[in-house]
């Protein structure tokens, strides 16, 4: 079982990483790159739960950012729930402790959530989309690194649910 | 490393199958709740318990900026204030000579029959999230319905348009930014011996795009747009708000007519307040 300071850690971090990215998350863009902070949070605290509690957490942030204005609010949630969900799946099968897992979990997390996104809500400019997706992937993937590092330091050493021994 | 997954099949699928199921249905609700102009009750009580600590957040971000901005900018700001002044000079000579024209137009419009419109009451609104959605270009102001705000409202800031109110929560209101590709504005180049007409959409970028232009029209790179107060299918701007400026003038593909580009006059990325005209 994942310890309960562990869930609370995981929506602490996202519910406070989407505070943040609707505060400053317009100046967390370089040129083309554009990260979202509370979906990084998601996948990364996603690799410290299970896969019902980030499907959860993804539902809760897809709420939040569709009450702020998104006019596909239900793909916004399904996208959402869907990359908490698979990122908490790998948890299972994936070694957590390291910064280049959650880097390219993010980067591929990020590209999952917009196809299911896509697929939910299509876009009639497809090229742009595809090209934002990208930007976006490469953009959260940068920002995990440091978040990563962050959240491991309150998440990781309450996380008792491995059994090496097996 | 692969570990061995102690979890069963059926139960992990089970919360995935629930929270889309969730969403979906949250989903239907919100649209239909935005497709009446109002947010749905769960959207507003979630911007309500978020915005003060967004709101509070950017507070601190804000005053740290302020702190520690005349330190790197000291040298700037002395030069900066002098060109101000000679500028608030200037302007203030333009501004008593065009009290007078608008005296003269007035006057005569009233002599040949001419309604007046009057100037719309502004209500002043702080930004509570820039650009909080990546599928669209929006910003979130703290002024709602108990606030009198109606979909459909137009908002601008100082320098110009912004966008119209298109969700209105009791508190808070969603307008979608002119940048947004779903937005247009009827238009006008300002320019007296031009006058040519057309609509500024949005392209998704920083920029906006004039078209429905001839393409002999009498258009120039510099010419200021404004809104032509036409187009009721577009939403009802007042006339004269500043729009932009003219950047590129090209022809489509078909040489038939041109195609525009507009710089916006108002700072989408940096708006930190809005007036909302009622």
């Amino acid at each position: 079982m994942k310890s309960r300071s562990t869930r609370i850690w995981a929506w602490i971090a996202v519910v406070g990483g989407f505070i943040f990215d609707m505060a400053y998350g317009h100046t967390l863009s370089v040129g083309p790159l554009r990260a979202d902070l509370g979906f990084v949070c998601l996948m990364v605290a996603g690799l410290f739960v299970g896969a019902s509690t980030g499907a959860v957490l993804g539902l809760a942030l897809g709420i939040l950012q569709a009450s702020y204005g998104s006019v596909y609010a239900g793909s916004v949630m399904v996208s959402r729930a869907a990359a908490g969900w698979g990122v908490g799946v790998l948890e299972e099968h994936l070694f957590r402790d390291s910064a280049h897992v959650a880097v390219a979990l993010t980067f591929a997390g990020t590209l999952f959530c917009e196809l299911t996104f896509f697929a939910c809500a299509p876009q009639s400019a497809i090229g742009e989309f595809a090209t934002g997706s990208f930007w976006t992937a490469c953009g959260n993937g940068l920002l995990a690194l440091p978040v990563y590092l962050a959240l491991r330091r309150v998440m990781a050493r309450r996380t008792d649910d491995v059994d090496y021994s097996r | 490393m692969l570990l061995t997954d102690t979890h069963r099949p059926r139960n992990r699928y089970f919360g995935v199958v629930i929270c889309v199921a969730i969403g979906i249905g949250l989903g239907i609700w919100f649209g239909a709740s935005r497709s009446t102009g109002r947010s749905s009750p769960l959207a507003a009580a979630v911007r309500s318990a978020t915005q003060p600590a967004v709101m509070g957040a950017r507070a601190v971000g804000t005053w740290m900026r302020r702190q520690t901005s005349w330190v790197v900018r000291a040298r700037q700001l002395e030069a900066e204030n002098q060109r101000l002044r000679a500028h608030v000079g200037r302007l203030e000579g333009e501004i008593a000579g065009l009290h007078e024209a608008d005296a003269a137009a007035s006057r005569l419009r009233a002599q040949i029959g001419f309604a007046l419109t009057p100037l719309p009451r502004r209500l002043a609104a702080d930004v509570v999230a820039l650009h909080p959605s990546p599928y669209c270009d929006s910003v979130t102001l703290n002024r709602g319905a108990s606030d009198g705000i109606r979909a459909g409202m137009v908002v601008c800031a100082p320098q110009g348009v912004l966008g119209r109110v298109f969700e209105v929560a009791p508190g808070t209101c969603g307008v979608l930014l002119l940048t947004d590709s779903r937005c247009a504005i009827g238009s006008v180049i300002q320019r007296a011996d031009s006058r040519v007409t057309g609509v500024c959409r949005g392209t998704g970028a920083k920029s906006l795009s004039m078209v429905y232009v001839d393409h002999d029209a009498d258009v120039r790179v510099g010419d200021a747009v404004v809104s032509s107060g036409m187009g009721e299918a577009l939403g009802i701007f007042p006339k004269g708000l500043p729009i932009g400026r003219v950047t590129r003038v090209g022809d489509d593909m078909s040489g038939a007519a041109k195609v525009i580009d507009v710089a916006p006059a108002a700072a989408y990325d940096r708006i930190e307040e809005a007036y909302i005209l009622l």
